[in-house]
């Protein structure tokens, strides 16, 4: 049976918003406790006489019932009840329209209420509610004490604590399909003075909702609180022992107050209820006695000892395995004298393979069980030793090489650390650990420890920045590939703890991490709620509400609101400590595009390059300021005329064009004419081999001719081989030689040898010579090889480094990391990729200017017609100012046909134009004024 | 926008050696008539084009596959061109097709190639064709033999082997678009060629670039000969060891360049290619575009007393 069907038998309606009085079928005249218990008796009856015990609709309307029945049956929210009926009655007499029944509301007068009529609790006393919860542990004896602590101290009335009570899932937390809080439904305009109201089958509807969501324990925890059945007997439990309390205070209320354990100033995070940050920055004390005595005995004895003996072998164990386990606890100077120690004594005492080996073996053991706490701990440390003494300039050779094989086993991927810097290395070490963390998280439940050892070594070898960096490249990746954060509870603590290392208010690197996490869509939506609500609850981002908590089934747009809301959060708390407010970014931002736009057009390709450069620099700008960080995109504008001028400069440089060649050319090649004609052969080879003593590096044309020649053609046949091996050998560099070689090819010709020494000579790869391509590439490599040795390809060098700026600039707008140096079109694509991935999850009803499986195919095409690499670039620069299009008129439908008109004068001026450099131009202004158009959506206050 | 869909190719340069391109080959079943409706096979072309409204796009759309059939290409992309102009949502990827089509007929790859992509971008299903499926690939791959033939050529060119040069270079549609381009740049390949038809080789070293000795026909013992010093060979006294034209050096970094920017394709570095075409504008791929590409007036749209004019 369904919900809706069930509720229209034995209710008489379908609405899900229903009072308690019309649920039981009462009137305030008729609501005593008997009443209200007999309703309750015969509605329960009736459900079971309906439906089976086990179905979901009927269970959950007996909740209801229930739920209503507490309400009724509590006298004090019986008469708040009761004065809730006859206000709804009044403003329906006077006209207004009114909510179907009325709605539940304790405590009406107990407690302040702001003008707009929302609950206005002292927002410390509601954390503080709610920290009693968490520390408590549920709802129970210790939970009931604190709750009645923090009422005391905030002044709460008993009233005003049990409106709060019941009112708190409202206050704290986001329905998530009916709006509790936010604007009232109109019907409850002007009726209940505007308040939110809450109602028995609203909060129900939320819990399950929530239920369905199974969000992670906070969340959890919320629909807990919603939950009227369990939240109304409690309620009046407190409400109870208030009373029963009189004015004087509880001696259990004072206690829990005096109790200066009590974590009820601020809570703890939700998800993090075990562990606290002392844990994770421990406290770092001076070598204790002992260790700091095995040292010295350790120092003595290899400065006495001439060979390695068991003795000082166990001392340096001992030394070694305290170290690894414990390097974290002691501070600076400890740690110094532990590394300077052992270095020392490597140096008196691994003179020989065997000792080398256990010594280093020691420093650095095998480890089955690395991921285990005391295991990382190890591998950091180790992999810090092993580096610095990789930088140790006179090891002895039996060490050095121990060290190197074990270096190479820790370093084998990744870019390794810089050697000889302990604190680098070992994060290098930890960085690498991140992945199968990651993975143990969704296997492993004591993965969690081993996280918190990591983030111990983290802020033990990293300044703030680092850790920070490392701790939020940990949160993404568990983000994105650990497992749900609502069925994974250690998920959720790793993920706390790692954020206490993050400084979410006064770094940028956390700012746009976080505001990355909102734009990718492999984050989900679940996993954002959980982040929010932490967000929200601890009040890291000073600013953010529970409106900003992310809802389960949150779309693209609603990510993207909630995303500019954070930035703004953040603008608004920059301007009050002083800072420059994102809005004043965007406006700078737009005075600047304004000026760009109305430049006139340069003439020259090389003039025009240089104008749009300027263009996509402050298109990259906008994605920083959309990012949130206008500080990084005034930096980037800054920057603008000296990288300019850096890349003019850098035409300057010319490769080297080869020495010309030296005089008396073809004197060799009579002789070996003359050798050849004697048919001495040991002659011919001679002479060949000889060439580069007496001509090194190049030939004059006539040489090279006929060398080339014998090479290709040369009889008897192994002489060919020999002119080969000269000519990769000694005149790779000599563009004579190997334009010769390149023009005397003849298709349908190739053997081995003659690819293999191309491929020498060009360090290019060539197809299987019997390929048909083998021909045309191999040349080709030759040819290229040769117009480079001339300094022929750089007749317009400014162009090439003026692109390579392009591609940079491109690369800036990425807010990701990229290899270092992109290849302009490569640059544009992956620009394209990222509008992509923001648009994506976005759904628009009438998408511009193509689907996004169309406008990803256009490109593709248009990529592969304009195969030159100027045209490719354009058509990912096309394809990205489509996609971006595609975004903008998702996020704001209101602004589509400008876009679409934008796209249309843009294609009509691109064809208009003579010049491939003009079209770029036309192209990233075009982008430009998208980024116009999305800035002045934001502009309009992000909603409506 | 300079393409060469209608404007004449680089074809006079080439035009000795190339077979006209100019004919059409002869339409492939002589059936027009009766493929076309018995009441209007009756009435000749210019009637019929009279009745063309542009209320009626379909009817321009119809005329012009007739047209083609009665090998009235020009007439067809008129009336292909218009049909799209008139209704583009109905009738743009279809016309693109069909001129696609006229175009192989007339041999023109490129072209063909940016007609067949445009009908791919203007595809509304959600299957649309990929690039190997348009002959994307097909084209890349003829361009790029296009470009190693020519350059091929110019090496032989440069080691004086006319006879190597002619044989290299094949004349197609690829080719001469490539000739076009090279002659933008460096003046025509014509010239080569007819510098190679009259310089096969040297006459007298046959491009060995060395000679036995014409004074003791290589038999001097050292010190005998005043002319090769008794060496017996000596660099070749016609062509002075270098065969064939004489490039200056800035003529051949030029030359160079240019090949290696035509035959890397999308790998070739920016400078190169700018040296290849002069940074001209790259095509637009978009149906607003057709009557440009074909210099077709689109305000003229009817077709009165032998002519095209406005309504
Ligand atoms: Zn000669
Ligand atoms: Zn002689």
């Amino acid at each position: 049976m369904t919900p809706e069907a069930l509720r229209l038998e034995i209710l008489g309606t379908t609405s899900g918003r229903i009072g308690p009085f019309a649920l039981l079928g009462l009137t305030p005249d008729r609501c005593e406790p008997h009443h209200v218990r007999t309703a309750v008796d015969s509605l329960l009856a009736r459900i079971d006489a309906r439906a089976g015990s086990d179905d979901a609709a009927a269970d959950a309307l007996r909740r209801e019932i229930r739920a209503a029945a507490s309400l009724l049956l509590n006298a004090e929210a019986r008469r708040a009840l009761i004065d809730d009926y006859h206000k709804v009655r009044q403003s329906v007499a006077a006209g207004s329209p009114a909510p179907a029944a009325p709605a539940a509301r304790a405590g009406s007068n107990g407690s302040a209420r702001t003008a707009s009529g929302a609950p206005n609790y002292p927002p410390a006393f509601l954390r503080d509610l709610l920290a009693a919860w968490v520390s408590a542990g549920g709802w129970n004896g210790k939970a009931r004490h604190r709750i009645i602590a923090a009422g005391a101290q905030h002044g709460v009335s008993g009233e005003a604590l049990l409106d709060a009570i019941l009112t708190m899932p409202v206050t704290l937390a986001t329905p998530r399909d009916t709006p509790l809080v936010g604007p009232p439904p109109a019907a409850f305009a002007g009726g209940l003075d505007g308040a939110p109201a809450l109602n028995v089958s609203d909060v129900l509807s939320y819990r399950d909702a929530h239920e369905a969501a199974k969000r992670n324990l906070f969340v959890a925890m919320m629909a807990f609180l919603a939950c009227a059945a369990i939240v109304v007997p409690f309620a009046v439990w407190v409400f109870f022992q208030i009373n029963v309390a009189g004015p004087k205070p509880d001696p259990a209320v004072t206690a829990a107050l005096n109790t200066p354990t009590a974590p009820i100033k601020r809570p703890a995070a939700p998800t993090l209820p075990t562990i606290e940050n002392e844990n994770i920055n421990l406290p770092v004390s001076p070598l204790s006695q002992t260790f700091a005595g095995v040292l010295e005995q350790l120092d003595r004895d290899s400065a006495a000892a001439s060979t390695l003996d068991q003795t000082t072998l166990n001392l340096f164990a001992s030394a070694a395995t305290q170290g690894r386990k414990q390097w974290m606890v002691f501070d600076g100077a400890g740690r110094e004298r532990l590394r300077d120690v052992l270095v020392s004594a490597i140096y008196r005492l691994g003179r020989d393979q065997a000792s080398a080996a256990s010594l280093v073996s020691l420093l650095d053991p095998e480890q089955p069980r690395w991921m285990a706490p005391d295991g990382l701990t190890g591998r950091a440390w180790s992999v810090g030793m092993l580096a610095v003494l990789m930088r140790e300039p006179d090891l002895p050779a039996p060490v050095r090489s121990v060290v190197e094989q074990h270096w190479r086993r820790h370093v084998s991927t990744g870019a390794p650390p810089r050697s000889g810097d302990f604190d680098a290395a070992a994060r290098f070490a930890l960085r690498e650990m991140i992945t199968p963390l990651v993975g143990a998280v969704t296997i492993e439940s004591g993965a969690v420890e081993s996280w918190i050892a990591w983030l111990q070594c983290v802020t033990t070898v990293s300044d703030k920045d680092q850790a920070e960096g490392l701790a939020l490249e940990s949160a993404r990746q568990l983000l994105v590939e650990g497992p749900d954060l609502s069925t994974s509870d250690s998920a959720g603590r790793v993920l706390a703890a790692l954020f206490s290392a993050v400084r979410w208010n006064d770094s940028t690197a956390a700012r746009s991490a976080l505001l990355a996490w909102w734009d990718e869509p492999r984050i989900s939506a679940d996993d954002l709620a959980v982040v929010s609500s932490w967000i929200v609850s601890t009040g890291a981002i000073p600013g953010l509400d529970d409106s900003f908590i992310v809802p389960t089934d949150a779309g693209a747009e609603q990510r993207a609101e909630l995303r500019q809301r954070l930035a703004e959060a953040w603008a608004a708390a920059g301007q009050a400590a002083g800072a420059a407010p994102a809005r004043t970014g965007i406006d700078d931002w737009i005075f600047r595009a304004d000026r760009l736009l109305t430049e006139p057009v340069r003439v020259t390709p090389e003039e025009l390059l240089v104008q749009t450069i300027n263009v996509a620099f402050h298109n990259s700008a906008a994605a920083l300021v959309w990012a949130g960080r206008p500080e990084d995109a005034a930096l980037l504008l800054s920057g603008v005329e000296s990288r300019l001028a850096d890349a003019r400069l850098a035409t300057e440089v010319d490769p080297g064009r080869a020495q010309a060649p030296i005089g008396g050319d073809g004197e060799w090649a009579v002789q070996y004419f003359r050798a050849a004609k004697n048919n001495d052969r040991e002659g011919m080879k001679q002479l060949i081999e000889r060439l580069p003593s007496d001509i090194a590096g190049e030939l004059g044309p006539i040489n090279a001719a006929v060398l080339a020649d014998i090479a290709l053609n040369g009889q008897p046949r192994d002489m060919r081989d020999v002119a080969l091996d000269t000519i990769a050998g000694s005149y790779a560099s000599g563009p004579n030689v190997l334009l010769a070689l390149a023009d005397k090819m003849i298709p349908d010709r190739s053997d081995g040898e003659l690819s293999a020494a191309i491929e020498r000579i060009t360090t290019e790869d060539l197809p299987d010579p019997r390929d048909e391509q083998w021909y045309r590439v191999a040349r080709l490599a030759l040819l290229r090889r040769a117009a480079y040795l001339r300094g022929a390809l750089n007749a317009n060098a400014v162009i090439d480094s003026l692109g390579d700026l392009l591609a940079a600039v491109y690369a800036d707008r990425l807010l990701r990391t990229t290899p270092s140096s992109l290849d302009p079109a490569e640059a544009a694509k992956l620009s394209f990729e990222q509008w992509v991935e923001v648009a994506r999850p976005m759904q628009p009803i009438a998408p511009l200017p193509a689907t996004l499986h169309q406008i990803t195919h256009r490109a593709a095409i248009r990529a592969a017609v304009l195969d030159d690499p100027i045209g490719r670039f354009h058509a990912w620069q096309m394809a990205t100012l489509e996609a971006a299009c595609y975004v903008t008129s998702s996020e704001r439908p209101a602004a589509r046909q400008e876009l679409a008109d934008l796209l249309d004068s843009t294609t009509q001026r691109l064809a208009a134009s003579r010049n491939a450099m003009e079209q770029l131009l036309i192209a990233e202004r075009a982008l430009t004024k998208v980024w116009e158009v999305r800035f002045g959506q934001a502009a309009r206050g992000g909603g409506f | 926008m300079q393409r060469a869909l209608i404007t004449t190719l680089c074809a006079m340069l080439l035009l000795a050696a190339t077979p006209s391109l100019a004919q059409e080959p002869p339409p492939a079943a002589a059936a027009p008539a009766e493929s076309s409706p018995a009441d209007q096979g009756a009435l000749s072309m210019d009637a019929r084009l009279e009745q063309l409204s542009p209320s009626d796009p379909e009817a321009y759309f119809l005329l012009g596959e007739e047209a083609i059939d009665e090998a009235q290409l020009d007439l067809a992309v008129r009336l292909f061109v218009l049909a799209a102009r008139f209704d583009g949502d109905r009738f743009g990827r279809s016309a693109c097709l069909a001129l696609a089509e006229i175009e192989k007929r007339r041999g023109r790859s490129m072209e063909e190639r940016d007609l067949r992509s445009l009908a791919a971008l203007l595809s509304d299903s959600e299957t649309v064709e990929s690039p190997e499926a348009l002959g994307l690939k097909e084209a890349e791959r003829e361009f790029r033999r296009a470009a190693s033939l020519l350059s091929s050529m110019l090496g032989f060119y440069r080691q004086g082997d006319g006879q190597k040069a002619l044989a290299a270079l094949e004349l197609n549609d690829a080719t001469q678009r490539l000739a076009k381009e090279f002659g933008r740049s460096f003046g025509s390949i014509g010239q080569i060629m007819s510098f190679c038809r009259n310089y096969p080789r040297c006459p007298t070293c046959r491009n060995e670039r060395i000679i036995k000795c014409p004074s003791c026909h290589g038999g001097a013992s050292p010190g005998q000969c005043a002319l090769c010093g008794g060496q017996q060979f000596i660099i070749c006294n016609i062509c002075g060891g270098e065969p064939g034209e004489r490039i200056a050096p800035t003529d051949l970094d030029s030359m160079l360049l240019f090949e290696v920017a035509l035959q890397s394709g999308e790998q070739a570095s920016w400078s190169a290619r700018m040296a290849v075409d002069q940074a001209r504008a790259r095509p637009v791929l978009d149906l607003s575009m057709l009557p440009r590409w074909y210099e077709i007036n689109t305000t003229l749209t009817v077709y009165r007393d032998g002519q095209w004019t406005m309504p």
